[in-house]
């Protein structure tokens, strides 16, 4: 009897001494954050995670290891259903302060709402950051933050108090806003974050944040830390990736499903148990046993399809220790891609064979098992264990081989043979072939180039154009492509943006970084020794010399393609014919942009070619620039970014009173690479015919609006390509000055031009330019330092200003005029002579 | 047949008579705003001369004199605002006071008297954990203790527990999950609806019906024995107006996390009318309280400005 009392007591003894029942006394009340499945309970379609479950879960592991520990715990909800769904906040704090606990902590897990990814862990308390209403809420935020950061191996982890954190003036978290005790409300992770929302979905990892939160009550408390310690860890395919966007390298890598993990101690005369876990087939390949002594222990790993691996760890009371392990498949190697492409042609020594294999590949075993026929020397490179590089500079030209890679080539690990046939059966061989190219030893070609040479009238900020037949070595251009103003042989600086176009051609585009002057003559010099890829420079000077034209148009822009642009625009697909719906879209592109602008629109098409008839149309449908109307008699423009196609291009625009009617520009051969102006002079080249449209007329009929840009195609052209478009505008036939916020034609400088006429009598015109939008004072003074006149004193947006000065009141003599902006100052003299 | 009808109208026209009790508001004023703090749960004292209320957290008292348009500081004691009671005669302030250790952790509850205008403080009680203090019709001042029900005479004798048995006053608190109730001195444990979650129980100023709201449910008025009486609907912080014929509410919505707006409503006892007394978008009302003659209400806004709002009670 005695015995049997003293075996009890041991018991209970021992229980006591594992968990130390040292909450004991403390009430914790746990609030499973939202509740139920309805759209405010976060759910993620990919992964299938409700947040208001993985909420639950979490609560109820951490309510029965608190409960161990001895606390007394209260739950807000120990289901999920509809009627945890309609719990308002201001009841979970009500109920909270009725039980009157020591401690409120709200479990909840993360989302951006937005495409951004992040995966990190968040705590938060009442109050602000440095004044918590609580001061041992923030301790126990950061005690959690720690812990959940620890287990979960979050990014980072952040503490906040919610004043702070949602900038409110008082409690912001619906939870927080009636509670009388301290509280955190902990967003573990980012259940938006793929790989995270599937470890989300598995139990073990869910106790394991629990078990975190509890050490963090333990410290709260001052209490003995845990006596036991935490194996955890994942399981994945280091060859196999996903799907989806990873933060870390180790999250791009597959989890293993359906993982088996065997757990005995590494002492063998040790006689525990061995302890199984057996994971689910969500995605995670995560494992993990709790409550283990300290000591060591062996971990054996085995998944369906992948070969047994074993770890040995070591546990320390209350730590977690991880055993993660890549396990390697059973699937024998094969090769995954060969670039180029079987069959395409290779140049020597410029293109190289890459190979991929499936697997980390044993190095000497592939290298001996690569050969060439015709036999000829090949070179290595490893990029990393899975991708070889084959030089080719030993090839000779123009002449076809086959590549093979013989079974002898085996994968690191196991040693598999590789898989030449990928039917899953190691031991056959790979080939491929190719054919070396002719050798080029051609200079590149200048193709087109624009302003042509002796061209007029060419509009101020011209896009300069040059194309050349196949690749350049942009660093021998350097230098060798500049834009000379005649008048002074001052070079001028150009912005240049160089595109190779499909690998067979290549083009320059350059913007001058200064709005060129009027009327003036320039030239456009290509040095020799511009080189292709192969070394062979250009051998002549080409010079190209233009004019500009005298003014400067006014512009109505009707759209310059910035964000948000896409809104007035519908797909092509809605009003086409003759295309595939497939190859077919339009969308904002940040990398064909026009110099200057963050986007232009980009058009890709792609045609039906056993249609009889082809027209894609890309109408504006509404917005501000569908309501901005231009005259029938000016200019309609847009830059465009061709594709040198020879498809065709045109403009459409609405006319009639009621804009019902719609006429076309004549077509335009897109044969240009890169950007153009390209300019539809209404009045000069009338309107091109829409065939079977009965809305148009052929004539333009009073005040116009866009209506679409219009592409077609020619047989025999290619059948899919793009381009691009930018600051679509009118350009009025009456000219004035520069609009404020025109950026294009925005004065460069700051100048004070002298008076005209000068002397004068009794009125002059005093001229001035303002690059930027400033306060302005242009003020008269006699020689003697008084002030005659006051003409302007007022902010000015950017532009070119005239200003008449009328002198009938003042007597014969020298007068001097001074401009004062903001960032510019000067001063010159004028004769009025009477 | 033409007399039937007449008298049947007389009748419909009596009881619509008879139903129509009139709420309506006259006018709101906003008390307190950011540049005097962030104050919130306010409640008028029985004459309606001071206007109390907490700060975030329920940390400390104040109190807006209505005279002097003054806020004056009362308390900085922790826990002090949460359900915070005058005393009938008005003369002073029960509430319960978290004691915490050195290091922030909660040690205690004390049950205080504070005189309004001398500041003389009284300790009543000191324990492991109080609930919050309620003040009886019949003046006597209630609240438990563990599972004990208090009873204290106030004035002189306040210190002196009552024996239960002779206490006639009804007054309900939350004791695991359900709803206790002490009437006519004995103590009943009741579940309305079953099992469920019950919360904000209270015992009409006549002390024969009961207020509470079940989560996932609704509020309902039942009498003493949790006989259902009025399904009142989604009704949070619900308090009964002093003359017991209407229940003033907040409607409160959030997102799962964040409130996203709130507002006061009131219906009749009856279940039969539903007034609206705020309708703002970008403000929170929050947690209505009437004054003691029913022509006002007191509540905060989530930005933690007080507010007043008078009505017109027929």
């Amino acid at each position: 009897m005695k015995k049997q009392l003293l075996a009890v007591l041991f018991l209970l003894f021992s229980a006591s001494f594992l968990f130390g029942q040292s909450l004991s006394g403390i009430k914790i009340y746990i609030n499973p954050g939202h509740g139920g499945y309805t759209s405010n309970d976060r759910h993620i379609l990919e992964t299938d995670y409700w947040e208001s479950e993985g909420n639950l879960t979490r609560g109820l592991f951490l309510r029965d290891i608190l409960q161990k520990l001895g606390a007394t715990v209260i739950m807000s909800r120990v289901t999920n259903t509809e009627d945890d769904d309609i719990q308002p906040t201001s009841y979970i704090a009500a109920r909270a302060n009725t039980y009157n606990p020591d401690y409120f902590h709200s479990i909840h897990s993360n989302a951006t709402g937005t495409s951004t990814r992040v995966n990190y862990t968040l705590l938060l308390f009442q109050g602000t950051t440095t004044s918590p209403t609580y001061p041992l809420a923030k301790t126990m935020a950061g005690y959690i933050g720690n812990e959940i950061l620890g287990a979960h191996r979050t990014t980072t982890r952040d503490i906040a108090g919610d004043f702070t954190f949602y900038n409110s003036t008082g409690p912001y978290l619906g939870v927080f806003v009636g509670l009388k005790m301290p509280g955190t409300l902990s967003e573990s992770s980012f259940h938006d974050y793929i790989p995270e929302s599937w470890r989300l979905r598995n139990q073990a990892y869910l106790k394991h944040e629990a078990w975190a939160i509890a050490k963090a009550f333990l410290a709260y408390w001052g209490k003995p830390p845990l006596t036991t310690g935490i194996i955890a860890g994942i399981l994945r395919d280091p060859d196999l990736g996903v799907s989806y966007t990873s933060l870390t390298l180790q999250d791009a890598k597959k989890p293993v499903n359906s993982i088996k993990v065997t757990l005995k101690p590494a002492d063998a005369l040790n006689t525990m148990e061995p302890v199984v876990y057996e994971g689910d087939n969500l995605n995670n390949g995560f494992f993990m046993f709790d409550e283990l002594t300290p000591g060591q222990y062996k971990l054996y790993y085995e998944a369906p399809g992948y070969f047994r691996d074993s770890s040995t760890v070591t546990v320390q009371a209350s730590k977690n220790t991880f055993a993660d392990k890549d396990l390697l498949s059973t699937v024998p190697p094969f090769v995954v891609s060969v670039s180029p492409a079987s069959g395409d042609s290779i140049y020597p020594g410029k293109e190289d064979i890459v190979i991929s294999f499936s697997r980390a590949m044993n190095k000497a075993s592939v290298e001996s098992a690569i050969s060439v026929s015709p036999k000829a020397p090949l070179t290595f490179t490893w990029s990393s264990e899975k991708n070889l590089t084959v030089a080719t500079a030993g090839l000779p030209f123009m002449t076809d081989f086959t590549l093979t890679i013989g079974a002898g080539a085996q994968e690191k690990s196991h040693g598999l043979s590789l898989d030449g046939n990928k039917d899953g059966v190691s031991g056959d061989i790979y080939t491929c072939s190719f054919r070396t190219r002719l050798q080029d030893l051609s200079a590149p070609v200048l193709e087109t180039v624009y302003p042509s040479d002796n061209m007029e009238n060419v509009e101020p900020m011209p896009l300069i154009n040059i194309s050349f037949n196949e690749q350049i070595n942009t660093s021998t251009a350097s230098g060798r492509i500049k834009l000379v103003r005649n008048s002074d042989q001052k070079v001028l600086a150009l912005k240049a943006n160089y595109l190779p176009v499909d690998g067979q051609k290549s083009v320059f585009c350059f913007f001058p970084v200064d709005t060129l002057m009027e009327n003036e003559s320039y030239s456009l010099i290509i040095s020799s020794g511009i080189e292709d890829l192969y070394k062979n420079p250009t051998s002549s000077e080409k010079v190209y010399t233009f004019k500009t034209g005298s003014k400067l148009p006014t512009m109505v822009y009707i759209d310059k393609f910035e964000s948000g642009f896409t809104a007035n625009w519908v797909s092509p697909l809605t009003y086409s014919s003759g295309i595939t719906s497939a190859g077919t879209n339009f969308a904002s592109s940040s990398i064909y942009r026009f110099y200057g602008s963050s986007s232009s629109m980009l058009i890709n098409y792609s045609w039906k070619k056993s249609a009889s008839s082809w027209l894609l149309r890309e109408p504006l449908i509404g917005g501000a620039p569908k309501n901005v109307t231009f005259s029938n008699s000016g200019i309609l423009q847009a830059y465009i970014f061709g594709d040198g196609s020879n498809n065709k291009f045109r403009f459409c625009v609405a006319d009639g009173s009621d804009f019902k009617g719609l006429e076309v520009s004549p077509w335009y051969t897109i044969n240009w690479i890169g950007w153009r102006l390209l300019s539809w002079d209404m009045q000069r080249e009338g309107t091109g015919t829409w065939d079977g449209n009965t809305s148009s007329n052929g004539i333009l009929d009073g005040q116009l609006k866009f209506d679409s840009f219009q592409l077609s195609y020619i047989p025999g052209n290619p059948e899919s390509g793009f381009i691009c478009l930018d600051n679509l505008r009118a350009a009025k036939d009456s000219y004035m000055g520069v609009e404020e916020g025109d950026e294009d034609l925005r004065p460069s400088n700051y100048s004070l031009a002298q008076n005209y006429p000068n002397p004068f009598n009794p009125s002059t015109t005093l001229s001035y330019k303002l690059p930027e939008k400033s306060f302005v004072s242009l003020k008269v003074f006699d020689l003697l330092g008084r002030e005659v006149a006051t003409l302007v004193n007022s902010e000015q947006g950017a532009g070119s200003y005239k200003v008449e000065f009328n002198a009938s009141n003042i007597p014969s003599g020298i007068y001097l005029y001074m401009l004062r902006t903001d960032n510019f100052q000067e001063t010159k003299k004028m004769v009025l002579l009477k | 047949m033409k007399k039937i009808s007449y008298s049947f109208f007389i009748v419909v026209f009596l009881s619509s008579l008879l139903s129509a009790q009139k709420l309506s508001v006259i006018e709101t004023v906003k008390i307190t705003d950011k540049s005097q703090g962030e104050f919130y749960f306010p409640k008028l004292s029985p004459d309606g001369s001071r206007l109390f209320f907490t700060s975030a957290g329920f940390k400390g008292l104040w109190y807006y004199d209505m005279q002097t348009k003054k806020v004056v500081p009362f308390t900085e004691e922790t826990g002090a605002g949460y359900e915070f009671a005058f005393s009938n005669d008005g003369k002073s302030v029960y509430y319960r006071v978290d004691n915490f250790d050195k290091s922030g952790l909660r040690t205690s509850q004390t049950m205080v008297q504070k005189n309004i205008q001398t500041k003389q403080l009284q300790v009543l009680e000191t324990a492991n954990e109080l609930s919050a203090p309620r003040m009886l019709l019949s003046d006597k001042l209630a609240y438990t203790s563990g599972s004990r029900i208090m009873m204290k005479a106030t004035g002189a004798g306040l210190k002196k527990s009552l024996p239960q048995n002779i206490a006639n006053d009804a007054v309900a608190y939350i004791e695991d999950m359900n709803i206790v109730v002490y009437a006519n001195g004995s103590r009943k444990v009741i579940a309305p609806l079953g099992k469920a979650n019950y919360i904000w129980p209270s015992v009409s100023p006549d002390g024969t019906r009961l207020l509470f709201r079940v989560a996932g449910k609704g509020s309902y008025i039942s009498d003493l024995d949790g006989n259902i009486l009025v399904e009142l609907g989604r009704a949070s912080a619900p308090k009964w107006s002093p003359d017991g014929k209407w229940i003033a509410y907040m409607v409160d919505r959030d997102n799962g996390t964040e409130v996203t707006g709130s507002d006061i409503y009131a219906v009749s006892a009856d279940g039969q009318q539903r007034i609206q007394l705020t309708s703002t978008d970008g403000n929170a009302e929050m947690y209505p309280e009437w004054s003691s003659d029913g022509k006002s209400i007191v509540y905060h806004s989530n930005d933690g400005s007080i507010y007043l709002m008078k009505l017109q009670n027929q």
